[in-house]
C-alpha cells in the first residue's frame, strides 16, 4: 500500500539503492570510491565525477555475481571495466535496460548490469564504473554497506573550495569508520577521505526500518557553488529547496474551468462544508487509479489536475494536485505539500531531495489543518496511515512555505472490535458475532476485498472471518458497504465453530478464542538483525459472552493475563457470572517501533499470551 | 452468412495493407484501427451484460483471435539463392465489461513489444526479420459515449531504433465501463528459420476465468502451408473453406463459453476443450526441426512426430553404449553376465546409465548445487540410446511412446515435447520398464504421471549401424502402482516437555516408498550422498577421477568437494522445512536429523529418515488437565472446501497411495488418558479406506492411523465415496486426547 514516488531513490545518486548482489557471504568487497565536483564549462554546470571501484573476492567456488549499477536522466555511466583475476571476461558486454520498480508504471530509472563469474575461492573480480552526476542536487548520499560484506571501503570526496557542500555522517555508531581531511593546494580543494573496515552485508528483513535508518552512510548536502564566473544555488537552505519545488509547481497548467466544473458537479447537493470536502476527497480516492510516473523532472513535478481527471489515473503528486485544485475551486484553503514517509530517516532540517518521497494535500479548515492523502484508497478523512503519522511536512504557501507535522494517531484510530454471544452445542460453539473495523484495520480489510474478483469477495470475507479455518462456519453474513471509506466497516453474522469444544466424560472443555491474534508473533532473535516495525498501531478488543449449559457449572477458568508497558498491552480475562462466562481480550500495540533490545521481553510476553490462549474453560455437570 | 464473409474481407484487407510495407507505423496503426473496429462482428457492438452475470467481476462480451500466415520461397542475392519469406499477422480483439476493481487493475495497462527488427545484411542483400505490434483501445461509457484511448500516451520501456517495448495506461477507464481493445502483430521473416509447426503452434483453451459471451477464431493459411489441428476434449470444429487464391480458411464462432473452475485433482488438458492448430512450410533447409518435417501430410501430428523420432534418434553416436560396456565390466566376465538373471543385468545396466548421466559433471552444476537433485534427462535421447544397447545385448524390448496424464493425451500430442519415451523389457507375463526421468528414478519404476496411460509400443530392429526399423506393436496400457507400494509410514514417539508441558517433544521416523518418497528425496538427500551412492552401485570411479577426465572439470575437485559439503551442511534447514510443511508450524530444537536410507537402488527402495524436534500449540491446559491435539500429530490432511463437494469432472489423483502412522504418546505420571474411543473409526469403500485406533499400553498411549487411496483415477460418480474418506481423515485431525489429573 506504499504509494508515493518510490522511484525517487533511484533517481538520486545513491549507491545503496541500485546495487544488487546475492544476499550471502559468497564473496566480500573491498572498494575505493571517489567523488569529485567539477565545473563543466561547456554546459555551464557543476557535475560530480564518480569513480567506483569494487574488488570482489570470492569465498566460494563458481560464484556468480550479478553486477548492477543504476543510472537515470541525471546520472550517466561513462565507462565500465571488469576484470576477473586480471583478465577481461570473454564476451564481457554490459547490458543497459529499463529498471522496473514495483508500483511505478514508468520511471527514468535504468540499470547497467552484467553477470560476473568468480570461479575459485580467492578469485578477484575488479569492477569499475565511471559515472557523472549532471546536477549536484541529485547527488544525495553514499552508503558504506552492500548486499555482500565489505571488508574495506574508502570513500573520497574532492571538494573544490568554490563548492559548498556538507557531508553529514549518518549511522556511524558501532562501525569502524575513520575520516581524514587534507587540503590539496594544487586543486584548491579539500579532500575528505572516509575509510571503513568490516561492514556487514545488508540484510533485508520484513517490517524493518528503511535503509537510511540502518546502514552507515554519508548524506551529501550540496548547497551552492561559485565557479566559472557563475553562482549556482542548490539546496543551501530549505528556502532553496522550497523555491525549486515551487518553480515546478508554477509550471503546472491546470485547466481551471474543467476543474471548477468538476468540483461544482461533485459538491452539487451538498450544503455542509465537510460534506463537500468529503465528496471531493473520496472522489479522488475512489476514481483515480494510482499509476506512478517517475520520469525525469516528472518524478518531482505534479501532472496537471485536469489531465489526472481525464486519465483517471495518476501518482501521488497528480492525485495531490487534483485534490488540492478541486478543493480550491470550491473556495477552500487547500495546499500542496511534500513529505517523507517513515521509510526515510531524514526531515527538512537537512534540505535534500532525499528528504521526501510523497505528496499530499493540506486543507486548512476551521483553524485546523487536515491532511488528505488520496493514495490511501480505503482510509477515511481525518484518519492517517502509520507511514505518514508524525512526519514533518512542507506545505506550499506562496512565497514562504509552512513546516508542520502530520498528527500522530493513537491506537484508538485502528479499532478492531468484536462482540459475540456463544453457546455450547455438542462439540461446537454457536451464536452470533458483530464486528467493527476502523482506520487502518478497515483499510486492510477493504483493500483485500476490493483486490479480488467481485464474485469471490464474499467467499474471501468469510475466509478472513473464519481465520481461514473451514471448521469455523460463517452464515447469514451482513456487511456494510465495502465501498464506503467514510464509515466504519461493520459485519454481523452467525457462527458455528466446529470442534471448539472437546467433550470428555460429560465435561466440556471450551476453546473460546478462535483467532488467537499474535500467537505466532515471537521474533526469531537468532535470525533477526533489525528493529521490527509493525504495520500500524493495533487496537483489538474481543468481548464474548458464553452461556453455561443448563445443569452445568464452571469447573475451571484460565488465569487472567495482564501485560502492560509503554509499547503494548495484552489483557485477557475470564469472569464467571450466573449462567454465563464473560471473556474479554484487549491487544494494544501503542508503539509500532520495536527495537532489537526489546525483542527478548516481547518474546517472553508472547509466550505468556500463547500460554493463556492455550488454556481452555472447563464446564462440568452441576452434579459432579 | 454475412459475418464470416465480413471477417474474411477484413483479413484480406489487412494483408493488402501490409503488402505495401513502406507505410509509416502511425499510418499503419490508423489503418488497422479502422479495419478492426470498423469490420468487427455485431457481437462487438454489445453493451449489456446478462442479468445473471451482474456479480461477475468482468464479462467478456466478445473476443476474437485471427491469424493469417503466408509463407513461400523468395529469391535473394540477385537471384543466386533462395530463402523462405514468412508473413504472419495475428490480431487479438476483446470487448470486456469491467465490474470491479480487480478487473479494473487487470485491464488498466497494456504492455507489448512494439517493434523488433533483427534484419541482417549479407553482401548487398538484406534478410528481413521484423515484428511490429499495434494496439488500440476505446472505452464505452455507461451512457454510450465512446472514448478512444490516445495510444500516443504510451511510454517506451525500451527505445532503440530496432527494439521498442511499449506500455500504455488505459486512461479514463472506470468500473462500469466497457473496454474494447486489440493487439495486432505483424511478423515478417526472410531468414528461413522457424517455419515448422513447433514455432507456429497455437493452443486455444476454450474456457476462461471470466464468462465469454462470444468468441470467434479465424485462421487463414496460404496453400503452400501444411495445416494441422486437434480438437481436444469435445472442442467444437472449424468451418473450413478455401478462397479463390487457394488459401485455407478456418472459422469458428462460440457463444457463451464456459468458465474455468479450479478444483482439486484435475487434469485440465484432459478435461477442458481446447484446439491446437499450427502450420508448417517444408523445403529442405527451411528452418524447421526434424519433427516438423512432414513426410506424410495426411498423418496426424502425433504420427509425424513418431515417424521423426524413429527416423532421427536412432543412430549410434560416440559413447551411446557406455553403460553396456560398464555393465560387462561390472560382471567381470561374459560368462558371469550370461549367467546372471535378466533383472539383475538390467538393474546394473540401468544404474550404469544413471551413474554415467547424472554423476559425470561439466562444472556448471556448481552454479546451483541445490538444483542437482532436480535434474532430469530427455527421455527420447535416453530411450533411443538404451534401445540400441538392448538390441546389441539381444534383450527383447519395445520402445514406448507415452504422454503425461497431467497434460495432453498421446493422441493429442502436437509437438515432440508433448510425449515421452521409455523402454519395456519383454519378459513374459512380467514385463519390466526403464524410464528415463530424474536422478532418483529406479529401474522398473514408472513415474506416476505415466501410470495407467495408453502407450504406443514400437518394436525395434537394427537395419544397420546407423538406423533401425520399427514395427508398431499397438497400444498397451501401462500398469498402475498399487497403493501399498506408494506408501508413507511414520513412527512418532511423543512426550510432554518437562518444564513446559504445553510443548511436545517428538522423535519421528519416516519411511516413504514409491512415488511418495519423491518430494522428500529431492529436498533431503544431500547431493554428495547421491553421488557416492551411485558410484558404489556402479562400481564407478571416485569423484576426483571422474572430474579429472574432462577438460572442463579436471581442476575442479576441490570446487566440487567444497560445494557438496556446503550443501550437506544445509540439511538442518531442509529438515526444518519438511517438518514445517508437515505440521504447519515452525518446529523448535530440530536435532538428530538423519537420512537412514537414500533409496537409490531397487534393493532398498524405501526412503527412510528421522529427526527430533519440539512442537508448540498442540497442548491445551484446562484446569489441572491437559488436552492434546493428537489428531494433528499425523500432519494436516487435505480438507475439502464447500465448492469442491459438487463435481462434474473425473478425479485425477496424483497416484494410488497409503499412509500408516503409529504415534506413541508417553502418559505423564499422575494422569489418565481419555478420549481413545472417539479416535477409533473405520470407513472403507472401493476408492480406499480410513482406519484409526487408540489404545493404552502401560504408560503409553498408542494411536494408529491407516489411510488408503486405492486408485490414481476415479470416475466422477465415485466422488461422493472419495469425499467420505477425505472428510473422515480431515475430521481425524480435530481429534483430541485428555490427560486428566488423577484424584
Amino acid at each position: 500500500m506504499i504509494k508515493c514516488f518510490t522511484a525517487l531513490c533511484l533517481c538520486l545518486a545513491t549507491v545503496y539503492c541500485v546495487k544488487a548482489h546475492p544476499a550471502d557471504s559468497s564473496a566480500s568487497i573491498s572498494s575505493k570510491q571517489s567523488y569529485q565536483f567539477v565545473y563543466n564549462a561547456k554546459y555551464n554546470r557543476v557535475e560530480v565525477k564518480e569513480v567506483l571501484n569494487d574488488v570482489y573476492t570470492s569465498n566460494n567456488y563458481a560464484v556468480k555475481i550479478p553486477v548492477v549499477e543504476g543510472y537515470n536522466d541525471q546520472v550517466t555511466i561513462d565507462e565500465v571495466k571488469c576484470k576477473v583475476d586480471n583478465h577481461t571476461p570473454d564476451g564481457f558486454k554490459p547490458e543497459y535496460s529499463y529498471y522496473s520498480v514495483d508500483d511505478v508504471f514508468y520511471s527514468d530509472a535504468r540499470i547497467c548490469y552484467f553477470p560476473m563469474s568468480l570461479p575459485k575461492i580467492g578469485s578477484k573480480g575488479n569492477v569499475t564504473f565511471s559515472e557523472t552526476v549532471l546536477d549536484p542536487r541529485y547527488f544525495t548520499s553514499v552508503y558504506f554497506s552492500e548486499q555482500l560484506p565489505v571488508s574495506s571501503r574508502e570513500i573520497t570526496f574532492i571538494v573544490p573550495r568554490w563548492m559548498k557542500v556538507e557531508l553529514k555522517e549518518m549511522n556511524f555508531n558501532g562501525f569502524d569508520i575513520k575520516k581524514n581531511t587534507v587540503y590539496n593546494s594544487k586543486d584548491d580543494a579539500d579532500v575528505f577521505t572516509y575509510t571503513a573496515q568490516n561492514i556487514p552485508a545488508n540484510k533485508r528483513e520484513e517490517n524493518s526500518p528503511g535503509p537510511s535508518y540502518l546502514y552507515p552512510h554519508i548524506m551529501v548536502l550540496c548547497k551552492s557553488a561559485n565557479t566559472g564566473g557563475h553562482n549556482f544555488t542548490y539546496f543551501a537552505t530549505l528556502d532553496d529547496q522550497y523555491n525549486w519545488y515551487k518553480t515546478l509547481v508554477k509550471e503546472i497548467k491546470n485547466n481551471d474551468a474543467i476543474i471548477a466544473a468538476k468540483a461544482k458537479d461533485l459538491t452539487a447537493g451538498h450544503t455542509n462544508d465537510m460534506d463537500k470536502i468529503k465528496a471531493i476527497f473520496y472522489f479522488v480516492q475512489d476514481n483515480i487509479r494510482y499509476i506512478a510516473f517517475e520520469n525525469g523532472i516528472a518524478g518531482f513535478k505534479p501532472e496537471s489536475a485536469d489531465e489526472v481527471l481525464r486519465k483517471k489515473y495518476g501518482d501521488c503528486k497528480g492525485m495531490a494536485n487534483l485534490t488540492t485544485s478541486l478543493l480550491k475551486a470550491q473556495g477552500y484553503d487547500a495546499h500542496l505539500c511534500w513529505l517523507g514517509t517513515d521509510h526515510i530517516a531524514y526531515d527538512y532540517s537537512t534540505p535534500s531531495m532525499a528528504v521526501d518521497n510523497h505528496m499530499i494535500c493540506a486543507l486548512n479548515y476551521k483553524s485546523k489543518t487536515i491532511f488528505l492523502d488520496a493514495t490511501e484508497t480505503y482510509i477515511g478523512i481525518n484518519e492517517y496511515a502509520e507511514r505518514i503519522q508524525g512526519r514533518q511536512v512542507l506545505i506550499e504557501n506562496g512565497d514562504k512555505y509552512v513546516l508542520a507535522h502530520i498528527p500522530m494517531a493513537s491506537a484508538t484510530q485502528n479499532y478492531d472490535y468484536e462482540t459475540s454471544k456463544l453457546a455450547v452445542t455438542g462439540t461446537a460453539l454457536t451464536g452470533s458475532i458483530t464486528h467493527v473495523w476502523k482506520g487502518e484495520e478497515k483499510e486492510v480489510v477493504l483493500a483485500g476485498l476490493n483486490g479480488i474478483k467481485k464474485e469471490k469477495s464474499e467467499e474471501a470475507f468469510i475466509r478472513f472471518l473464519s481465520h481461514d479455518n473451514s471448521d469455523n462456519e460463517i452464515k447469514e453474513l451482513n456487511i456494510s458497504s465495502i465501498y464506503n471509506t467514510d464509515a466504519d466497516l461493520n459485519a454481523n453474522y452467525k457462527v458455528n465453530f466446529k470442534n471448539a469444544v472437546s467433550v470428555f466424560s460429560k465435561a466440556y472443555y471450551v476453546d473460546l478464542d478462535t483467532k488467537k491474534e499474535f500467537i505466532d508473533a515471537a521474533i526469531k532473535t537468532d535470525e533477526r538483525k533489525h528493529d521490527y516495525w509493525f504495520d500500524y498501531k493495533t487496537n483489538i478488543t474481543k468481548e464474548t459472552e458464553l452461556a453455561v449449559p443448563a445443569n452445568y457449572k464452571v469447573a475451571a477458568l484460565p488465569a487472567p493475563l495482564n501485560i502492560t508497558n509503554a509499547d503494548y498491552e495484552f489483557h485477557i480475562n475470564y469472569e464467571s457470572k450466573p449462567g454465563k462466562i464473560l471473556y474479554k481480550k484487549t491487544i494494544l500495540i501503542k508503539n509500532t517501533h520495536m527495537p532489537v533490545a526489546k525483542f527478548s521481553q516481547w518474546n517472553k510476553d508472547i509466550e505468556q499470551l500463547a500460554k493463556t490462549y492455550n488454556e481452555n474453560i472447563t464446564l462440568k455437570p452441576a452434579s459432579e | 452468412m454475412r459475418k464470416p464473409l465480413l471477417t474474411i474481407i477484413a483479413l484480406l484487407t489487412v494483408v493488402s495493407l501490409f503488402a505495401q510495407d513502406k507505410t509509416p507505423y502511425i499510418e499503419k496503426a490508423a489503418q488497422l484501427q479502422k479495419e478492426i473496429w470498423g469490420n468487427s462482428a455485431t457481437e462487438f457492438k454489445a453493451t449489456t451484460v446478462p442479468a445473471d452475470m451482474s456479480k461477475e467481476g468482468a464479462v467478456v462480451l466478445a473476443r476474437s483471435f485471427s491469424l493469417q500466415r503466408t509463407t513461400g520461397n523468395k529469391l535473394k542475392l540477385l537471384g543466386l539463392a533462395s530463402t523462405v519469406k514468412n508473413v504472419k499477422l495475428t490480431t487479438f480483439h476483446e470487448r470486456v465489461k469491467i465490474n470491479d476493481k480487480s478487473a479494473l487493475e487487470a485491464y488498466s495497462t497494456l504492455e507489448y513489444q512494439k517493434k523488433l527488427d533483427k534484419t541482417v545484411s549479407l553482401l548487398i542483400t538484406k534478410f528481413k526479420e521484423v515484428n511490429d505490434t499495434y494496439v488500440g483501445a476505446k472505452i464505452i461509457k455507461p451512457d454510450g459515449k465512446e472514448v478512444v484511448v490516445n495510444s500516443s500516451e504510451e511510454v517506451l520501456l525500451k527505445n532503440e531504433t530496432k527494439n521498442q517495448k511499449g506500455k500504455l495506461a488505459i486512461s479514463d477507464l472506470q468500473i462500469g465501463d466497457i473496454l474494447d481493445y486489440y493487439v495486432s502483430t505483424m511478423a515478417i521473416s526472410e531468414k528461413g528459420l522457424e517455419n515448422g509447426f513447433t514455432d507456429n503452434d497455437n493452443l486455444i483453451l476454450l474456457a476462461d476465468e471470466y464468462p465469454v459471451l462470444y468468441y470467434s477464431l479465424d485462421f487463414q493459411f496460404n496453400k503452400k502451408l501444411i495445416v494441422k489441428y486437434i480438437y481436444a476434449n469435445g472442442a467444437p470444429h472449424f468451418t473450413e473453406s478455401t478462397n479463390s487464391a487457394g488459401d485455407m480458411l478456418l472459422s469458428l464462432k462460440i457463444h457463451n463459453m464456459a468458465k474455468y473452475h479450479g478444483q482439486v485433482w484435475t487434469s485440465p488438458y484432459r478435461q477442458y476443450p481446447y484446439i491446437e492448430i499450427g502450420s508448417g512450410f517444408y523445403t529442405v533447409g527451411a528452418g524447421q526441426s526434424v519433427f516438423d518435417r512432414e513426410t506424410n501430410t495426411k498423418q496426424s501430428r502425433f504420427e509425424s512426430n513418431k515417424t521423426a523420432f524413429e527416423n532421427y534418434y536412432f543412430s549410434e553416436s560416440p559413447g551411446f553404449d557406455f553403460a553396456e560396456r560398464k555393465t560387462k565390466d561390472f560382471f567381470k566376465s561374459s560368462k558371469a553376465l550370461k549367467a546372471a538373471p535378466l533383472d539383475s543385468v538390467l538393474k546394473v545396466l540401468y544404474n550404469q546409465w544413471k551413474f554415467n548421466v547424472f554423476c559425470n559433471y561439466d562444472g556448471k552444476e556448481l552454479e546451483d548445487v541445490g538444483n542437482m537433485n532436480y535434474r532430469s534427462v530427455k527421455s527420447m535421447n535416453a530411450a533411443s540410446d538404451m534401445c540400441m544397447v538392448l538390441t546389441d545385448m539381444k534383450i527383447d524390448h519395445y520402445v514406448l511412446l507415452v504422454a503425461s496424464r497431467n497434460g495432453n493425451s498421446l493422441d493429442n500430442a502436437y509437438n515432440i515435447e508433448d510425449m515421452s519415451a521409455m523402454i519395456q523389457i519383454n519378459n513374459g507375463a512380467q514385463p519390466m520398464y526403464m524410464c528415463f526421468d530424474d536422478v532418483f528414478t529406479l529401474f522398473n519404476e514408472i513415474p506416476a504421471r505415466f501410470q495407467g496411460e495408453k502407450a504406443l509400443a514400437l518394436k525395434p530392429k537394427r537395419r544397420n549401424s546407423q538406423s533401425f526399423n520399427f514395427t508398431d506393436v499397438g497400444e498397451i496400457t501401462l500398469p498402475v502402482t498399487a497403493a501399498n507400494k506408494n506408501q508413507v509410514e511414520e513412527q512418532l514417539q511423543v512426550s510432554l516437555v518437562p518444564g513446559n508441558v504445553q510443548k511436545l517433544k517428538v522423535m519421528r521416523t519416516v519411511k516413504q516408498g514409491g512415488e511418495m518418497r519423491r518430494d522428500d528425496q529431492h529436498s533431503l538427500v544431500p547431493v554428495m550422498d547421491v553421488d557416492a551412492g551411485y558410484k558404489n552401485l556402479a562400481n564407478g570411479d571416485e569423484l576426483e577421477k571422474r572430474l579429472s577426465k574432462s577438460h572442463e572439470t579436471k581442476k575442479m575437485a576441490a570446487d566440487f568437494n567444497f560445494a557438496f559439503n556446503k550443501e550437506k551442511a544445509e540439511m538442518k534447514k531442509n529438515f526444518t522445512a519438511e517438518i514445517k510443511s508437515q505440521f504447519d508450524q515452525e518446529p523448535e530444537q530440530v536435532e538428530n536429523f538423519k537420512i537412514e536410507n537414500a533409496a537409490l537402488d531397487n534393493s532398498s527402495p524405501v526412503l527412510q529418515y528421522s529427526s527430533s524436534f519440539v512442537l508448540t500449540g498442540l497442548v491445551k491446559k484446562a484446569g489441572n488437565n491437559y488436552i492434546i491435539d493428537a489428531g494433528k500429530l499425523v500432519g494436516s490432511f487435505y480438507k475439502l472446501e464447500e465448492k469442491d463437494r459438487k463435481r462434474a469432472v473425473d478425479v485425477y489423483m496424483p497416484c494410488a497411495r497409503s499412509f500408516n502412522y503409529t504415534i506413541n504418546i508417553a502418559i505423564p505420571p499422575g494422569f489418565i488418558p481419555k478420549g481413545m474411543e472417539e479416535m477409533t473409526r473405520r470407513k472403507e469403500n472401493k476408492t480406499g479406506s480410513f482406519t484409526s485406533t487408540a489404545v493404552v499400553n502401560g504408560n503409553t498411549l498408542t494411536i494408529t492411523v491407516k489411510r488408503v487411496y486405492a486408485n490414481n483415477f476415479e470416475k466422477v460418480a465415485n466422488w461422493p465415496m472419495l469425499t467420505e474418506l477425505v472428510d473422515m481423515a480431515s475430521d481425524f485431525n480435530t481429534q483430541k486426547i485428555l490427560f486428566e489429573k488423577k484424584g
